[in-house]
């Protein structure tokens, strides 16, 4: 439902220039995460090349699922959670609410195990030691912070990640041979593993918990029609730049990891190569970093979503801005998801098999969310003269068909073919 | 004088007078009577869960298209034509031929 | 208009703008010879376990009775009359201190965040 007679005053363009500038810079620096980093690794070792085009594939989704996530807040003054369960009833709701819930924890799981192992490769000290730990300081942030410290504060450190954008370069890979890999091919070898990693690197590229959190953000920051040209463009260039990172990692574990001997990586002792194949000591540093800090960022943000998750449901008070004495629900849940996720990382869940597999179960989930958020996008009542055009939608249900026809096969196949 | 819970009759089948299966509750529209709100008509469509998300999908000349098609085959079913004591199981108090079709 | 598209599910606020759920239920009055006659609107666990089943029903309903007592088996109704606007959100004329909808988060506050070390509250 359209809010008549908001009053907009046209923004001054000096502070909207600088609002996307920021807003790209945060969405590049908040782009890479375990999910992304483990499965352009493994794309890279065992296919060198040739996967850079579910890299590209999931981005460009990503960036129209953003774009609209944005939109729909900025015009229709919802998140697209609370626009669920609105425009579908309770009983509808309950399923992409469930499904996204845990697949969520999951994820959460992994980006916990993300930092863990950061900090294990940093002191010695293994990665289950640190679960608990790092489950504590997401907490604490937030608790203490506001929505603005986080996305952009924590984004900020996670531009780090640029450091793999430096390795691919500094490898000088064949550029007509990573172009090739934009185009679609079938394997030459072991297509159970390739299509599984396609599968998984598609689910790490398209997490729901993105663009839900894009769209709470977007109210959280007050957005509204002024800001549907900034929208694009954060949206566009952010998850471009973003992609090109995740795209970079790939590049060079193809040139790291074979010429090592590595065509498997199951091992998160091996990722740590990547950069110190390229810069030495410095490299391990950088990797250590940015695995900490991008991984923490998606702490926090998914931990988040899983709370605007619930109170948008069920029309609790929500906002991070918000002190937790105004909204205790809302800060339950995040306690909540944050203790739950820590359990498998303390108990010695092996993180990079849990971030593989994750990836996989959110590329299955993934017609849930997007289709009830599609019937959003092109529901007059909630945008108005903004919905989609018949590009975005046969864009995202394209690609979204795909990673789920693909999800139900490849799971099975690689279960079976034992990973 | 009963309560029944209205929201419960959302997506319920709606019985004929003999046990057929018709179509399933849709909207419920409501008017005002002096100071109170009255249920003035429900409407009965077809299932289709598939049918009501794709139309949401489809581009907007076709959609109009859909929701044509698809009201000529609902019904509008006024307050006094149904029994809803039970709201899981409402029934048809009246013979369906006797139900306004959407113009 | 209709309460299925335009009242169920949507979002509750009070006199002062908080936010207080979500509409669950709808609830009408049968009358002979008469229209029904919708009267309140329910928010609650209990009104969403019952949409989903008789049997979830049942179950959240022992529940909550165990929890908090036997009036927690019911969810709590606002009268139509209190409705003041329906747009967006659904606006009531009353104050969410005075209903039982928040007890828990009041509870939280009580007995947890004000229970925590000052620098941390």
């Amino acid at each position: 439902m359209l809010r008549h007679g908001c009053l907009q005053t046209e923004p001054d363009g000096m502070k909207k220039i600088f609002e996307i500038c920021l807003g790209v810079v945060t969405s590049v620096g908040g782009f890479l995460e375990m999910g992304s980093l483990s499965t352009a690794a493994q794309g890279g070792a065992a296919f060198r090349l040739q996967l850079v085009w579910p890299i590209v594939v999931g981005t460009l989704c990503i960036i129209f699922l953003t774009e609209m996530a944005g939109r729909f807040a900025a015009v229709s003054q919802h998140t697209i959670a609370a626009g669920i369960r609105d425009r579908f009833g309770i009983k509808f709701f309950l399923l992409p609410f469930v499904a996204v819930l845990i697949v969520n924890t999951l994820v959460l799981s992994a980006e916990i195990g993300g930092v863990s192992v950061a900090l294990e490769m940093a002191t010695g000290l293994k990665h289950p030691w640190w679960a608990l730990p790092v489950a504590l300081l997401a907490w604490f942030t937030l608790w203490r912070g506001t929505f603005g410290l986080i996305e952009k504060g924590v984004s900020l450190l996670g531009l780090v990640t640029l450091s793999f954008v430096a390795a691919a370069v500094t490898l000088k890979p064949d550029w007509h041979q990573v172009a090739a890999g934009v185009l679609p091919s079938v394997p030459h070898h072991d297509p159970a593993n390739y299509w599984f990693i396609v599968v998984s690197i598609l689910g790490a590229s398209i997490t729901p918990s993105l663009f839900l959190f894009y769209s709470s953000g977007a109210v959280e920051d007050h957005w509204d029609a002024g800001y549907l040209g900034a929208n694009r463009a954060i949206a566009t260039l952010g998850m471009a730049f973003g992609g090109c990172i995740s795209v970079a990692v790939l590049v060079a574990a193809a040139y790291v990891f074979p010429a090592h001997g590595i065509t498997h990586v199951d091992d998160y002792h091996q990722l740590p190569l990547l950069l110190v194949a390229v810069f030495g000591f410095w490299g391990f540093v950088l990797f250590v970093a940015s695995l900490a800090f991008a991984c923490f960022g998606a702490i926090l943000q998914i931990a988040l979503e899983q709370a605007y998750l619930v109170a948008q449901g069920f029309g609790w008070n929500w906002g991070e801005n918000r002190k937790p004495r105004d909204d205790p629900g809302f800060c339950l849940v995040y306690t909540c998801a944050l203790a739950i996720s820590a359990i498998p990382i303390a108990a010695g869940v092996d993180p990079l098999k849990l971030t593989v597999f994750s990836m996989a179960l959110t590329a299955v989930s993934l017609p849930l969310t997007v289709v009830p958020f599609l019937v959003l996008m092109n529901d007059e009542r909630y945008v108005g003269r903004h919905g989609n055009g018949v590009i975005s939608n046969t864009v995202v249900v394209a690609i979204i068909v795909l990673a789920f026809v693909l999800a139900i096969v490849a799971l099975p196949l690689q279960v079976l073919g034992g990973a | 004088m009963t309560q029944v819970n209205v929201d419960l009759l959302l997506g319920r089948r709606v019985l004929s007078r003999d046990g057929r299966r018709l179509g399933h509750v849709e909207a419920i529209h409501v008017i005002r009577d002096a100071d109170a709100w009255v249920i003035s008509e429900f409407h009965m469509g077809s299932d289709a869960l598939l049918e009501r998300l794709a139309v949401g999908l489809l581009p907007r000349l076709l959609r109009e298209a859909m929701r044509h098609r698809r009201r000529s085959r609902s019904h509008r079913i006024a307050w006094h034509q149904i029994d809803i004591a039970d709201p899981r199981h409402p029934r048809l108090l009246c013979d369906e031929t006797e139900l306004d079709r959407f113009s | 208009m209709d309460i299925v598209r335009d009242v169920l599910d949507k979002q509750v606020v009070d006199r002062h703008s908080v936010r207080m759920g979500r509409v669950d239920g709808i609830v009408a009055e049968l009358r002979p010879g008469r229209p029904p006659e919708v009267i309140a609107i329910e928010i609650g666990s209990m009104a969403i376990a019952r949409r989903v089943g008789e049997r979830t029903a049942r179950w959240v309903a022992r529940l909550a009775a165990r929890i908090g007592g036997a009036r927690r088996a019911e969810p709590y109704r606002i009268a139509w009359s209190r409705i003041r606007l329906m747009d967006v959100d659904i606006e009531v004329d009353i104050d969410m201190n005075d209903t039982p909808i928040d007890d828990w988060q009041r509870w939280l506050r009580e007995h947890v965040i004000e229970r925590l070390p000052r620098w941390l509250q």
